[in-house]
This record gives structure tokens, C-alpha cells and sequence, in this order.
């Protein structure tokens, strides 16, 4: 049995894959998030599927909504942890990692506020922690456009990774070479994001990182050349549905020609996924199952006007701020999402919620 | 008249209406009028103009005051910060994000076009917000600030952990 569950962890993702194989239970993670109430959602499931070991550990790229809390993880499973997979950083080239860490540690200098000051130390600290726990051999940076990758304990499940394309790897080094600091910023970071596939009997899931529009168009190019195609029923939405990269080709390579297909999208519901997202899902006769509760699936929008007396900012530009906000009071809506595929085959998915959903038909008998 | 009282709101001129029981022949006048008004006291600084509502027949009187919150303070507006700090905290093509901190565990998190945001921008980079209205329309002006201090503690032991990679 295979078993996915993506993880409520507001913007981010978190997914924890458990697979009762012919070699008993084994777990991988792909990404953390961390919330305020809940430090790392993944090892919170981990300890409560009873995890004792881990397959692998993924760290799809180095945005924080994708590793908070990830040095938890490695903290708690140590050297009990087999694979280590990661965007491309050349760690096997002496000194990068060095390099790649100053790059951040300048950033930590000139950084706004003790929160930032904070993620850049974990994220040199996940690095510390996967050199010494996992080791550089155990550390694969995987490519696309479909490359198969082995965990242990994983036999009867197929898992390739889509992307990122190896042609980015390049400028990305140049860039740490350079010393540039955008090897910070979310665009390059989001260009670097891994995907995976994962085929078990008969069905297709896709987990798609942050990959961007640009990246899936040029992966579709490259896997065609091989006359393959992907052909997802399942797809954990790159970039939680951000409307740039779910554009209709996007979603029409991830799907294929699939027919019954389900949408996985962890966001907050705010800022993620937009609107025209759901559209498409919508008019493709997608089925959506998002963490949290969609603004455009309610009128809920908290707006604290407030703000101006409780904190002493003028109100014309506290105004201005609320207008231009992303954020807001955050419902969940179908919370953590389980998908389930049994030893026949049959596919099954579970939520913490079990909200109906009108945009999946659910609420049509009315 | 009603627009008269939106353009306040939204151009950052402010206009008072005060409603005057003055003869009907008034149409201008300079001086400070006696007539109790919806807004007092009225600073001496304002420049006056009345105009009678064509359906009632009552007159207005309008006052244009450039900036002039600080001056007259009405209870919904109080003195207070017209700047915000804020950090980076995403970059992207068109557009950027920051978290406007509010208190010490309170913030927000805007967005805004990447044409706003300063030069040099780097992800975690300190910035102020805070708007500018000098041109008469309202523009949002983001400048670099200085960062807080590095706690030394905390930047050895980060040089302790990159030196174990």
C-alpha cells in the first residue's frame, strides 16, 4: 500500500510518503514547513505513523516555506536516515557547499529582522546536519526531465524525478561561484525545484515542487523527444497553484490524458492558489483538494482595520498596507490530504476535514 | 458634494464641508465665517470657497488644507508612525514580497510590484515603507534601511557551522 499525505503546513509543503512494501513500512519526506503552532507537521505524522527510520529525506529547493523545520527531522532520525535528495548544489565539488553557506551568512548580516536571521541558520544548519548525519555519498541531487531514483525499501513503486533540467545547474553554479545573492531570491529558487513521479499499480502521482511554467513547458519538450508523456491522476500542484505556473499547458502536460484526475494544493488560501488556478481545474473537470479554505471559495477576508490605533501607524497608510495584503484569517478546508492506493489498486483519498467541496461536485444534489 | 468629501479620502487633499446658513447671494468669500461648522476649530491657514447646492439652496462651504491631519486631529485619525519597517521575504519576476513587521510578533504580509522595490534588492533585505504624497497622488516609497545589529554570539556560531561543511 502506498500512502501520501500532504501535509497542512499553510504556505509551504510538507508531504510524508509511507509505503507498506515487501519489505515492511518505509518513509520519505519531501519538505518541511513550519507553522507558529506546530514546529514541523512532517515528524508530528512521522511519530504518529510510528516512523523509526527514514527512506529518504527531499528537499524539493531552498525557499523556507519548503525547509522549516526540516532540521527537526534530521535532529530527531539522525543517522537513521538512507538518502538524502536535493536540488542541485554540486556537493561532491570540494568547498561549494562553503561557498554556497557564506553566500548566506553575508545575507544573514544584512538581513531585516531576527525571522529571516532564523531560517538562514536552519537552512546552513540542515546542511551541517545532512553532511554529518546522511553523509556527502548518501546526498543524490537528482534531474529531470525523468530520471529514476532508488530509495531504499521502495521496491514496487517507481519514482523518477522530472525535474530540475540539468542545463540549470550551470548558472546556478556560476552564481555561487560569483558569490551572487540571488541565489536567494524565490525565481532561482523556484527554477531549481524538484519534481517527482511516483507510478504504482496503474496510477500516476505527481509531486510537483515550486517547478515553474518555463521549467514544465521545457520538460514536456525533452520527454518528448523520447515519446514519453506524463499522464498524472493525481498532482500536487506546482508552486500551490500560483496562477503563472498552472497555465493551461502546464496542466494539460502534468494530466495527460487522464481522465477522473485530482488536484492536490497546499497553500494558505490567501495569497495561494489563485483564482484563475481553479478556474482551469474547473473547465478540466479537476477535482480540487485544497489544505485550506480558498478566498475565492468564501467571502472571508479579515481585514483588521484595527491596525492603525492598535499599533500606532498612520491610517492612510495602514490603509494602504491592508490593501495590498496577502495574508488574512486562515480556515482550513480539507486540512491534511491522504491519498491511499491499496495492494488492487484502488485509489482512495481521505481528509482531515472531509469538507464537501462544490468544485468537485460534492454539493450538486442541492 | 459627496465627491467632494471622497477626493479627501482618496487624494490626500482635504476638504471640509460645512454646511452655512448665509444668504443665498453669497457665492465667495476669504474670511473666517462665525457660522458654527461640522469641523472646528478651522485652522487660519485655509482657503475658502462656497457654493450653493443647486437642489436646497443651502450653501456650502469647502476648505482645501494641504496635508493638514496633523493640524486638526479629528478623533479617528491620531499622531502616529507614517512609516513601516519591512523585510524582503520574495522575489519574484514582477513582483515582490515583504513582511511588514507591526509589533514584536505581529506582522503582515504585502505585495508589491517589482518596479517599487529598490535597486540592490536581496531576499531578507531591511526596508522601510511609507508613502508619499507630495505629488498628489499616493505612491508607495520603498528605501533600504539600515539592518539590526548582528547579535556576535550568533555569528560565530554560524561561522562554527558553515566550518563543518
Amino acid at each position: 500500500m502506498l500512502h501520501i499525505h500532504v501535509l497542512n503546513v499553510r504556505h509551504g509543503d510538507s508531504i510524508v510518503i509511507q509505503y507498506d512494501g515487501p519489505s515492511g513500512t518505509v518513509y520519505g519526506v519531501i519538505d518541511s514547513n513550519s507553522t507558529k503552532d506546530v514546529p514541523c507537521a512532517a515528524l508530528t505524522k512521522l511519530e504518529e505513523l510510528g516512523a523509526s527510520s527514514l527512506s529518504f529525506v527531499a528537499l524539493t529547493h531552498p525557499d523556507c516555506d519548503h525547509y522549516s523545520g526540516l532540521s527537526r527531522i534530521l535532529k530527531h532520525f539522525q543517522q537513521r536516515i538512507a538518502k538524502f535528495y536535493s536540488f542541485p548544489l554540486g556537493v561532491h565539488t570540494s568547498g561549494r557547499l562553503k561557498e554556497y553557506a557564506q553566500i548566506y551568512k553575508r545575507v544573514y548580516e544584512k538581513a531585516g529582522d531576527e525571522f529571516i536571521r532564523r531560517k538562514i541558520k536552519e537552512f546552513i544548519e540542515i546542511l551541517v546536519l545532512v553532511k554529518e548525519y546522511i553523509g556527502e555519498d548518501n546526498w543524490d541531487e537528482p534531474r529531470g526531465p525523468s530520471s529514476q531514483i532508488f530509495p531504499p525499501g521502495f521496491a514496487g513503486v517507481e519514482i523518477n524525478v522530472l525535474l530540475p533540467l540539468p542545463r540549470l545547474k550551470g548558472p546556478f553554479f556560476d552564481m555561487i561561484k560569483r558569490g551572487d545573492w540571488d541565489v536567494a531570491a524565490n525565481e532561482t529558487n523556484n527554477g531549481l525545484s524538484l519534481a517527482f513521479n511516483l507510478r504504482y499499480k496503474g496510477h500516476e502521482i505527481i509531486l510537483a515542487g515550486d517547478g515553474t511554467a518555463k521549467s514544465w513547458l521545457a520538460q514536456k519538450q525533452e520527454i518528448t523527444r523520447g515519446l514519453k508523456s506524463l499522464r498524472g491522476n493525481i498532482v500536487k500542484l506546482p508552486h500551490h497553484g500560483a496562477e503563472k505556473d498552472n497555465t493551461d499547458n502546464v496542466l494539460e502536460h502534468l494530466y495527460g490524458k487522464n481522465d477522473g484526475n485530482v488536484a492536490l494544493i497546499s497553500a494558505n488560501g490567501i495569497s495561494h492558489p489563485a483564482q484563475k488556478t481553479l478556474q482551469r481545474l474547473d473547465k478540466k473537470r479537476i477535482s480540487p483538494y485544497c489544505t485550506n479554505l480558498s478566498k475565492y471559495c468564501s467571502n472571508i477576508r479579515h481585514i483588521d482595520f484595527s491596525m492603525a490605533k492598535k499599533r500606532g501607524i498612520h491610517p492612510r497608510l495602514s490603509r494602504f498596507l491592508y490593501s495590498n495584503s496577502i495574508d488574512g484569517k486562515i480556515h482550513p478546508c480539507q486540512g491534511d490530504i491522504s491519498v491511499l492506493i491499496d495492494d488492487r489498486g484502488e485509489l482512495s483519498i481521505t481528509s482531515q476535514y472531509e469538507n464537501a467541496c462544490p468544485r468537485r461536485g460534492e454539493l450538486n444534489f442541492l | 458634494m459627496n465627491g467632494c468629501h471622497y477626493t479627501e479620502v482618496e487624494s490626500g487633499l482635504k476638504n471640509r464641508i460645512s454646511f452655512l446658513s448665509a444668504p443665498s447671494s453669497e457665492t465667495s468669500s476669504t474670511s473666517m465665517s462665525s457660522t458654527p461648522s461640522f469641523f472646528s476649530p478651522v485652522s487660519e491657514n485655509v482657503t475658502e470657497t462656497k457654493a450653493r447646492e443647486e437642489d436646497s439652496g443651502r450653501l456650502f462651504r469647502i476648505s482645501f488644507e494641504e496635508d493638514s491631519c496633523e493640524n486638526i486631529q479629528p478623533a479617528a485619525l491620531d499622531v502616529s508612525s507614517k512609516s513601516v519597517n519591512a523585510v524582503v521575504t520574495g522575489i519574484y519576476k514582477e513582483s515582490v514580497l515583504y513582511r511588514v513587521q507591526l509589533g514584536d510578533d505581529e506582522y503582515v504580509e504585502i505585495k508589491l510590484p517589482r518596479a517599487l522595490a529598490p535597486d540592490n534588492i536581496f531576499w531578507g533585505m531591511p526596508v522601510s515603507i511609507e508613502l508619499d504624497r507630495s505629488t498628489g497622488y499616493v505612491r508607495p516609497v520603498i528605501k533600504e534601511r539600515q539592518a539590526p545589529p548582528v547579535d556576535t554570539e550568533e555569528l560565530s556560531e554560524l561561522d562554527r557551522l558553515i566550518d563543518r561543511l
